[in-house]
């Protein structure tokens, strides 16, 4: 989640909370239908209206980003498209991210490998959730799944990588040679 | 006759009436000519039919052009590929190559001028499967 979604998401979260006790008020208050005129028109809040109109339309925007953002939810699904002069190329997030898996686990350390790529942008992003093995540096192994994500991606998609966010997930049991053959 | 009972399945091309007669290609034989030139590009690992349970599913040679979208019309053809890559090779290089080489080929072949070749790249295949972290002692 980028941080404005959570800024939105929080904005929104409290104009619910609002929302739901002005209703609630209403419905228990003892004139409900003139309630919000009463405070908020007309009433002690009159003077607020500018206020009020503001809040109204940061909700009425919320909504609409909120919804904007549940239809594009699939927007990391898009595949990467790069022209060429007898077409396009088109290659599949599934791709990408087999991909990625694959390179991420080459990497000495690396137990296991969850990935999502958002192609949304220009660039390449990258997420990767890795359980590493104990005993290592995790900055330093985290640090080697970047440079190799960047450069290995970059070079077989053919296009930029500009965020590779490395999640430790756990660290798994030590790997030992088998003792029972 | 007319000129649309030749039976060439889903979407045969009618032909200008020029003074022999038109050629019509059905585009199941553009399909296929394309299926072939693109698998026949190092670093094609095949064709792919859809994606399947997360994997792209690869197609054997006998149903190359279930891979393929093809347009044809009098005198150019388009074509879409889903194709699967080897691991390692460089996408945009061998997508350039697979787009060289359908249009050599379609255009050899079917006389069509093709304008457009657009490469999906479904999935990439691995030398040997990837499989679960299976059990450490065997």
């Amino acid at each position: 989640m980028r941080a404005y979604d959570r800024v939105v998401v929080f904005v929104s979260a409290l104009l619910l909370l609002g929302t739901g006790a002005v209703f609630l008020a209403m419905a228990f208050g003892p004139n409900p239908t003139r309630l919000f005129t009463d405070l908020f028109l007309t009433g002690p809040f009159q003077s607020l209206r500018p206020a009020t109109i503001g809040v109204a339309a940061a909700a009425a925007l919320a909504g609409v980003y909120l919804f904007w953002l549940s239809v594009r939810g699939r927007g990391r699904r898009k595949p990467i498209i790069r022209g060429t002069s007898l077409g396009e190329v088109r290659i599949s997030s599934l791709a990408v991210e087999s991909l990625v898996r694959r390179a991420a686990r080459e990497v000495h350390g690396i137990q296991d490998v969850d990935t999502l790529v958002d192609t949304s942008g220009d660039n390449l992003e990258i997420f990767v959730s890795v359980v590493v093995s104990p005993d290592l540096s995790i900055p330093e192994v985290a640090e080697q799944i970047q440079t190799k994500l960047s450069r290995y991606i970059g070079d077989t998609v053919g296009v930029d990588v500009s965020r590779v966010s490395v999640n430790v997930r756990n660290v798994g049991h030590e790997q030992k040679p088998a003792r029972v053959v | 006759m007319q000129p649309g009972d030749l039976g060439y399945g889903d979407a045969p091309q009618h032909g200008k009436h020029e003074t022999l007669g038109g050629i019509k290609i059905a585009s199941e034989v553009v399909g296929v000519i394309a299926g072939l030139a693109a698998t026949e590009v190092e670093g094609i690992a095949g064709m792919s039919g859809g994606i399947a349970g997360g994997i792209a599913e690869l197609l054997g040679r006998r149903n190359l052009s279930k891979g393929v979208k093809v347009e044809v019309g009098e005198k150019e053809a388009a074509v879409d590929l889903f194709v699967v890559v080897n691991y390692g090779v460089r996408i945009p290089d061998v997508a350039w190559k697979v787009q060289q080489n359908v249009k050599r080929a379609i255009e050899s072949m079917t006389g069509r001028e093709v304008v457009e070749v657009n490469v999906h790249v479904q999935g990439v295949n691995f030398p040997h499967e990837e499989k679960q972290e299976g059990p450490r002692v065997r």
